[in-house]
């Protein structure tokens, strides 16, 4: 008599995923695959995939999605929600796309307090394209359009998402969690799981930060990178729960 | 449409008391499963390359497995089952 411990979740497609060896977009996938299973909400959700290297992420989960123009995925999926109240509209981003180009479309999204669940991957680079700068990437981190290292005097400080979007008065649950172990990953997967069931019962917008790893474009291993995340990536983004108001709502 | 690539899969079991099943073809060599295994028992196999041309990972040691499932969870590509004997 065994048990399974694990397996592939049926939110998965049989596709093979497009990401680099040791990516951390595949182990978000997973989890929010799971969310979507163990909620029970599978045959009644759309993803909607941006610009980046999950531009194909609507082929990786059994669910219906949409590709979004850069930056526009939030606007995508609040058209779609007031039109389609009663399906569960996620937007899958990534540092480049939701920080840098999509800037206005998240803060309006949050603003309106749209009934949508919003993933924010955070690598802190652009990694589709080669690995250039993003607003997020950390002081003296060397990119391709960086190479000496972020420079504060002129460049600025990374941009803190999560810290801006819970200031808005209207978002109702903001969380950031890290990918880089199994714990992690547990906690990371609950807050997924509170951000899809508020969504299902109409409390508005929610957004959870995972910070993940881009070992290509950081040029280290897999599990070099999962270090990093943990030792120069944490201290600056802390995590945490930021805002979670769907208690009151 | 579909930009994406299937494979057949090609299935790799290691069973002693807990029993691992590897899909060997979507595994990308990242290492990350190595890196997780608290008991150490997992370890890519250079000798050989997959279907997408990475050495995938394999078991050398599954007495030593406890079916914790650490490798499972971690792994970016859902390569790994594991079933716990009970």
């Amino acid at each position: 008599m065994s048990k399974i411990v694990y397996e592939k979740s049926k939110g998965l497609s049989d596709v093979q995923l497009s990401y680099c060896p040791g990516c951390t977009h595949g182990i978000i996938h997973k989890l929010i695959a799971e969310s979507l299973v163990e909620l029970d909400l599978l045959d009644r959700t759309i993803a909607i995939s941006p610009v980046g290297c999950s531009v194909m992420a609507y082929d990786f989960f059994n669910c219906d999605g949409i590709q979004a123009s850069h930056g526009r995925a939030p606007a995508v999926a609040c058209g779609l929600k007031r039109t389609n109240p009663d399906k569960i509209v996620f937007t899958y981003q990534g540092d480049g796309d939701l920080a840098a180009i999509g800037t206005a479309e998240i803060i309006h999204a949050a603003h309106r307090g749209d009934n949508v669940t919003v993933i924010f991957v955070n690598n802190a680079i652009y990694g589709m394209t080669g690995g250039q700068m993003a607003p997020t990437t950390l002081i003296d981190m060397k990119t391709s359009t960086s190479p000496l290292g972020r420079n504060e005097a002129m460049m600025g400080k990374p941009l803190l998402v999560s810290e801006l979007l819970a200031q808005i008065p209207s978002a109702t649950y903001i969380e950031r969690v890290a990918s880089h172990d199994v714990p992690n990953l547990n906690k990371a997967k609950r807050a997924i799981k509170k951000a899809f069931e508020y969504q299902a019962a109409g409390k508005g917008f929610s957004m959870v930060e995972i910070l993940g790893t881009c070992p290509i474009g950081w040029n280290m291993t897999p599990a070099d990178a999962m270090g990093f995340v943990k030792d120069t990536m944490m201290p600056y983004f802390p995590l945490g729960v930021y805002k979670d108001e769907g208690g009151n709502a | 449409m579909v930009f994406t690539v299937k494979t057949a899969p090609k299935i790799v079991e290691y069973a002693a008391k807990h029993k691992l099943t590897f899909d060997e073809n979507m595994c990308k060599g990242c290492d990350l499963c190595v890196w997780a295994c608290p008991k150490d028992i997992l370890k890519l196999d250079l000798e050989r390359v997959n279907g997408k041309g990475y050495n995938p990972v394999v078991c050398f040691d599954i007495d030593g497995c406890t079916a914790c499932g650490i490798c499972a969870r971690i792994c970016p590509d859902s390569v790994i089952k594991v079933e716990r004997d009970v």
